[in-house]
């Protein structure tokens, strides 16, 4: 058996307020969300690309 | 050219199609992960593990699951986000991310981190579910490639003390994976 994957810790102290201050501080700008468009739009062309699975021993 | 998320097929691991058993990483955990546990964590639900295909070959593998983070009851002064309060704060989780040994370096690992915002971003746009951050808990030996990523680590003594220490990033402000 794999190490089973761990819990994420509760952020205290120090990094919890770094945390809340980045969040605080971020935007969403257009050309950010452009780019999340962007890479979500390949990411579903990655899922539906016609497999070439077959055509080597990896893949059956 | 560095292989990149355009150059990949992302599928379900799938037993019978793909040949997991001749994958290998180097690393006996990711290895064994890939090859015995991940079947089970998709039978209870726990984590789906989607393998990244190139030229026909298996070369990586990433586990996604729903995570949070939380903040500690002494903090919730800080927890006032735009006039709501916050608590926690959805996330997905990499529980594993591994790149066959013959692909190391060639930016596999970067394009399925892509795929992981990607799809953090695609939970929020197509299924109305919040997610904000992406959490991984890193190998020491891959601390710095989360970093060049964009990915923070918590500097807490109990975290550090972390085999694997837990870093995040946020999709909304994180540097551009690409």
């Amino acid at each position: 058996m794999a190490r089973p994957i761990e819990p994420t810790p509760v952020l205290k102290g120090k990094d919890a307020k770094v945390f809340l201050a980045r969040m605080k501080a971020a935007v969403m700008t257009p050309e950010r969300l452009r780019w999340l468009e962007s890479i979500a739009a390949e990411s579903k062309r990655a899922e539906n690309r016609k497999s070439t699975c077959g055509s080597t021993e990896s893949c059956r | 050219m560095p292989i990149t998320l355009s150059d990949l097929q992302i599928e379900e691991a799938d037993y019978q199609k793909h040949n997991i058993a001749a994958f290998d990483c180097t690393d006996p955990d990711l290895n064994e992960f890939l090859k015995i546990d991940c079947r089970v964590y998709k039978d209870q639900r726990l984590s789906h593990t989607k393998i990244a295909i190139y030229t026909g070959h298996v070369v990586g593998f990433i586990a996604l699951l729903a995570d949070s983070i939380s903040l500690i009851d002494e903090e919730r002064k800080w927890l006032i986000l735009k006039d709501i309060t916050v608590q926690q704060v959805p996330a997905l989780k990499v529980g594993r991310l591994g790149v066959h040994k013959d692909f190391h370096g060639q930016g596999i690992g970067r394009a399925l981190m892509q795929y992981s915002v990607a799809v953090a971003f695609r939970m929020n746009s197509e299924l109305s579910v919040g997610c904000r951050f992406i959490t991984v808990d890193a190998y020491t030996n891959s601390i710095s490639f989360y970093e060049r990523l964009g990915f923070i680590r918590s500097q807490h003594k109990v975290y550090k003390k972390r085999k694997y220490p837990n870093m995040y990033y946020d999709i909304v402000s994180g540097p551009p994976i690409g």
